[in-house]
């Protein structure tokens, strides 16, 4: 079911993609802290650049800032390593607007398992809030497929 | 000649000013960058590559400029990597960058691609690791050659 829906996924975003995008990636994480998903086309041919990602993230940390809890990570990918067995990203967003600084950091590392192109790892999450300088911290277990 | 010993002496400072100006010059917001000088040479290659390192949003990797001379059977060729900078992961120790571009004036190649994975957590100290060169060839029936060495790389 989990690569049907990914293929779907990627069905999606492939009808606004060049013709060279063949492959892709989907990654999910779903507990008690965090509910992250992300999907993107890989440029196949171009050193399979990340293109079109989207990327959601939903965190029930109890203290997460009301404007930092849903955030649409998808234009917020600072780095990325896909290469032999990783699969790593790392996403960075600030809060916006005139409100005292504060971010929110998901890094997501993982490594491949069998010969199916499913990756499994873990994800860590910062949420920094300037305003009564805390931060909150989570890990966890992500998934992702590659195809 | 001079000049050569020159600049081999005095590598580090030009290096540490190359970041700093790069840092402040291209990101308009000093406080908040610093850089990264990625270096390969060896009788295959010799690479140099600068960036600026955005230290408040996520260690952002920006304005990347260098180059890498690779050693091919009919002699060297430079390259400019400007541009090129596809992959890039900058985690705890690990500082590692993915470049690829398409070579449209040498005949045969499609693509090469250069992955400089270092690592090392000693504070002012470079950290090392290789890179691999890639040289994809136009036809599917035809042989990837790679070439590896050592790189390093330094982030301030």
């Amino acid at each position: 079911m989990k690569r049907i829906l990914f293929s779907l996924a990627l069905l999606g975003l492939a009808g606004v993609e060049p013709a060279f995008a063949t492959g892709g990636f989907a990654c999910e994480a779903d507990d008690k802290n965090l509910i992250f998903s992300a999907q993107s086309p890989l440029g196949r041919g171009m050193g399979s650049p990340i293109i079109n990602l989207q990327a959601t993230s939903e965190i029930k940390l109890a203290g997460t800032p009301a404007d930092l809890a849903k955030l649409d990570l998808s234009k917020h990918l600072v780095h990325s390593w896909m290469a032999g067995p990783d699969l790593r990203l790392h996403f960075y967003r600030e809060r916006e607007g005139n409100e005292p600084h504060a971010y929110v950091e998901l890094i997501i590392m993982t490594k491949v398992v069998g010969d199916e192109g499913a990756t499994e790892g873990t994800f860590q999450l910062t949420v920094f809030s300037s305003q009564d300088s805390t931060t909150l911290e989570a890990s966890g277990k992500v998934t992702c497929s590659v195809e | 000649m001079i000049w050569k010993e020159a600049v081999l002496m005095f590598k580090p400072l030009i290096a540490s000013c190359a970041m700093t100006i790069s840092a402040v010059a291209l990101s308009g917001q000093a406080f908040a960058t610093g850089g990264i000088l990625c270096d390969a040479n060896d009788a295959n290659l010799k690479l140099s590559v600068v960036g600026t390192v955005a230290r408040a949003i996520g260690q952002d990797i920006s304005s990347v400029q260098g180059s890498a001379v690779i050693k091919f059977a009919t002699g060297e060729r430079p390259f400019d990597l400007a541009g090129t900078l596809v992959q890039s992961w900058l985690e705890g120790d690990e500082a590692r960058l993915h470049f690829y571009w398409n070579p449209k004036d040498i005949e045969g190649l499609s693509g090469i691609e250069i992955v400089i994975k270092t690592s090392g957590n000693i504070t002012d100290a470079p950290k090392t690791g290789t890179y691999m060169v890639s040289m994809f060839p136009v036809s599917s029936t035809g042989t990837i050659r790679r070439i590896e060495g050592m790189a390093s790389c330094e982030l301030d």
